[in-house]
């Protein structure tokens, strides 16, 4: 299959002189489409700067980013944002629901922000997917971990983005929701054909990705 | 080198001349100016009649707005004209089989044509991908197949040297036992071995389609535990089958049980004789969990990543002691996706391990 995402000799350092934290250095990953790819590490290996600058959230010191082709650091900021809204999905370990907003318009949210109508057809289909229906006008705070983390992966697909980053997804949940929570994902992504990367510090979880990388100091080591 | 520049300035420019004469050629075009022209003639025609201005000056207020409309509305058809051209692009190289097209900046320009144009690419995207996995299915099956006969190759090899050995008229008696012994081993092998393959390569080359019905797990389970049982008997290895609530699902029970029966036939066969193994039921939110845990000799946490793949097999010596293809996680592995479902190692508190498989109750895939 054809390369989606690829970095190309990805460095960022944090602080000068001798405090200087090489958080990213030198690093070249590629990865194909359709893949369900996880990135393994320890705390502080850089894993998570990393997929911060996977998504365009970050700028590098040096080196490039290529997503479907297109260097995305080339891009002025406002196209940047654009970009990343339509090809990229987040989900991130506290969630990041908005608590004014219920489930069904969290969900819709980056729809909304891009000027889409939203097809409700595929949404509802999503949400039923991972059994939220009862739920859609729930607020955040009245929902478990598990259920938060559900609507968190709605949000993501909602727009049908090319790649979903996910960075420790299941951090706060136990070991079974955890593995409910990243089955619903790999399932969802393999039928909308989306391409996941995630990041992890527990190899557990790591099996269930279709291949694993290992990240240590800032260096793909495997 | 340098002709060649010169003729893509010079088909350029002309096709840039020539693109005026096709707008005006566009039947919308013509319309939309027709259209406007009259509603701005009928303006002047009624200012003319209420106000009665001077004939000279009122016809040249006339002529310049008639101008400047005309213009006016090709400048905007142009840029219409633009985008659908734009679109036209994608189509016909979509036509011509080249899926990976991107028009110029629509992923970063907002608006409805961006939006048109941006989809396009994605089916383009969506096409190219299924394109792409048809010549990769192609392959996997070249690659399955090498694998296989691989995988046939040393029994068969032993059993013609065993076979050969054999004909030998001058070994004695005990030694004629020994081969016959040792070749029924390799045809015992070598029909497991058969057995396994034929089941990979079936579901590999998807000529067998799950069927998912829906059934009661309680009995898909039992029937893994009964394709075991003999086998556990023997090493006096006791299986248990924890109590749960019962649970219909839509599930393909024969493939299941298989997969079940694998993970199974590994815990009885990596755990030391008279041990235990146990199968508890959870039933969650939207998947079935069951956990299947052994007082075995434990996969080294380094393998993990590693014992799902095909033709895999654990490094360690009492892992090579044991037959095998390498096979039997993978098909387990395989199975579930199928189903929606999914399978990890976790390591169990005595030593063992917990294979930890997940069932959606509802059929998504």
């Amino acid at each position: 299959m054809g390369t989606i995402l690829k970095t190309v000799n990805l460095v960022k350092y944090y602080g000068g002189g001798e405090n200087q934290v090489r958080a990213i250095d030198h690093t070249s990953i590629e990865v194909e489409n359709g893949e369900f790819a996880a990135i393994v590490g320890r705390s502080g290996s850089g894993k998570s700067t990393l997929l911060h600058m996977l998504g365009g959230l970050d700028r590098p010191d040096d080196g490039e980013v290529l997503i479907e082709g297109q260097n995305i650091f080339s891009l002025k900021d406002e196209q940047l944002a654009v970009f990343r809204r339509r090809k990229i999905g987040f989900i991130f370990q506290d969630y990041n629901l908005i608590p004014a907003l219920n489930v069904w318009e969290n969900i819709v949210l980056p729809l909304g922000l891009d000027g889409k109508r939203v097809n409700q057809d595929f949404v509802m289909g999503i949400v039923e997917n991972i059994e939220l229906e009862k739920k859609l006008k729930s607020l955040p705070s009245t929902l478990s971990g598990g259920q938060k983390q559900r609507v968190a992966i709605a949000r993501a697909l909602a727009s049908r983005p090319a790649i979903i980053l996910a960075d420790e997804p299941t951090g706060n949940l136990d070991s079974r929701t955890e593995m409910e929570v990243i089955s619903i994902l790999k399932t969802c992504v393999r039928k909308y054909g989306q391409t996941l990367v995630m990041i992890t510090h527990d190899e557990t979880i790591a099996q269930m990705a279709d291949r694993i990388m290992v990240i240590e100091d800032g260096k793909v080591v495997r | 080198m340098d002709n060649r520049c010169e003729n893509d300035r010079y088909i350029k420019t002309h096709m840039k001349s020539r693109e005026r004469g096709y707008i005006w050629l566009e039947k919308e075009c013509k319309r939309m100016i027709t259209a406007s022209s009259a509603a701005v003639a009928l303006f002047f025609v009624i200012i003319f009649l209420m106000f009665q201005p001077g004939i000279v000056p009122w016809a040249v207020l006339f002529c310049a707005a008639m101008l400047l409309n005309a213009a006016w509305e090709y400048l905007t058809y142009r840029r219409e004209y633009r985008s659908y051209q734009a679109f036209y692009r994608y189509l016909e190289e979509f036509e011509t089989g080249n899926y990976a097209y991107r028009g110029e900046k629509d992923f970063i320009d907002e608006g409805i044509c961006a939006q048109l144009g941006e989809q396009l690419a994605r089916m383009g995207a969506a096409f190219g991908g299924l394109k792409e996995r048809l010549v990769e299915e192609k392959e996997n099956t070249k690659v399955l197949v090498t694998d296989i006969s691989h995988q046939l190759k040393t029994p068969v090899a032993s059993l013609e040297l065993s076979y050969e050995l054999l004909q030998d008229e001058s070994l004695t008696q005990d030694e004629r036992e020994e081969f016959l012994k040792r070749s029924g081993r390799e045809v015992k092998r070598l029909t497991h071995l058969v057995e396994t393959l034929s089941n990979l390569s079936r579901l590999e080359a998807d000529m067998i389609k799950l069927s998912p019905k829906e059934a009661e797990l309680k009995e898909t389970l039992i029937r893994a535990v009964n394709g075991i049982y003999a086998k556990a008997e023997k090493k006096e290895i006791e299986i248990e089958l924890m109590d749960f609530e019962p649970v219909r699902l839509v599930h393909d029970v024969r493939w299941t049980a298989e997969a079940v029966s694998n993970v199974l036939d590994n815990a009885v066969k990596y755990s030391p004789v008279g041990t235990k193994i146990q199968i508890r039921v959870n039933i969650l939110v939207s998947y079935v969990f069951v956990e299947v845990e052994d007082e075995g000799i434990g996969i080294p946490k380094s393998e993990y990543p590693d014992i799902f793949k095909r033709f895999y097999r654990g490094k360690g010596a009492a892992v090579e002691k044991e037959e095998g293809a390498g096979v039997g996680l993978y098909l387990v592995r395989k199975i579930l996706q199928e189903q929606g479902g999914s399978v990890r190692a976790v390591k169990a508190p005595g030593g063992g391990t917990i294979m930890q498989m997940m069932l959606p109750k509802k059929y998504a895939v």
